[in-house]
């Protein structure tokens, strides 16, 4: 199995390494494996960059102290275009007819479309269409509306 | 009614403790016990101080986040309380901000939390007065240029 953000690692068993030295690093990653979490997501934990902790599992493995034991699945999960029409009908209310062109602008700001975003980027979505209204108690309905859509979805 | 409010934020999948806490700083309603409640008490006021130096200087801060202890710690400010709210990873950030502006304007109309608010009134900036110090901060303060 090739190293990737999605694999899942675990200290080596049964095999005692020579005699090795880690930096903080390193032993920041080792406290972390827990043969349930990805790269990825150790990676962020420690808020290390991903080639960053691309470098250190590299290290770790070659030191014979962890090894690859899955890859997770990698398939996003998206939301539906319901979900869009929904959010479009919400936005509506509290910035007009413009809204269909305001969430338009927000996703190519944020690089997607449609047709392929996560759902797990949906409330980064909502806080940047909350910007464009300006009146404070109408940008916290707006917000309580979307948190009641994102629990339906 | 305050502690099903603190509920929903303490469903937000790596959120790990929320505290309510008055100006004083003092835990009002609280979900969660990875941090003991005296140290809950520490972070508040030394929260609060920012918060209060922040609005000496003419802005009025509305929340901030750190990264403490391998965890996310988030200050979500209001009108004479704050909520303290520690999660484990920052994916879920953007989420949480938001459940909290919503939390905020709930709990001003929940009548129970503003009898308790009501009780446990007082200025942020009792916080840099004189005396509120401890010898620790004293000293990092006279290190001050």
């Amino acid at each position: 199995m090739q190293l990737n953000k999605h694999a899942v690692c675990c200290l080596v068993s049964g095999k005692m390494p020579g005699e090795v030295s880690l930096n903080s690093m390193e032993w920041a990653v080792i406290t972390q494996i827990d043969g349930e979490r990805t790269v990825d997501e150790i990676a962020r934990k420690l808020t290390f960059s991903l080639p960053e902790a691309m470098q250190i599992f590299n290290a770790l493995v070659e030191k014979g102290l962890i090894e690859i034991i899955a890859i997770k699945d990698e398939t996003v999960k998206t939301v539906s275009s319901a979900f869009f029409n929904q959010l479009e009908k919400i936005l509506v209310q509290f910035i007009g007819p413009v809204a269909t062109y305001v969430i338009n602008d927000t996703l190519l700001e944020l690089n997607a479309d449609r047709s392929n975003y996560p759902k797990n980027m949906v409330p980064e979505l909502i806080e940047l269409l909350s910007d464009e209204i300006s009146d404070e108690s109408k940008k916290i309905e707006f917000q309580k509306q979307m948190l009641t859509l994102l629990k339906k979805d | 009614m305050p502690e099903r409010i603190l509920k929903e934020i303490r469903n937000i999948d790596t959120v790990e403790l929320v505290a309510i806490c008055s100006f004083k700083g003092e835990i009002g309603f609280k979900s969660g016990n990875m941090i003991p409640d005296d140290e809950i008490r520490q972070i508040a006021i030394y929260l609060l101080r920012i918060y209060a130096a922040q609005k000496l200087t003419g802005n009025k801060l509305l929340s901030m986040e750190f990264y403490w202890n391998n965890h996310f710690l988030t200050a979500r400010f209001a009108d004479g309380f704050l909520i303290i709210t520690v999660c484990s990873s920052s994916e879920v950030l953007a989420l949480l901000r938001i459940t909290l502006n919503v939390t905020v304007a709930n709990l001003s109309e929940n009548k129970p939390f503003l009898k308790w608010l009501k009780k446990h009134k007082q200025d942020a900036s009792k916080h840099l007065r004189r005396g509120a110090f401890d010898d620790l901060e004293i000293g990092l303060i006279s290190r001050l240029g």
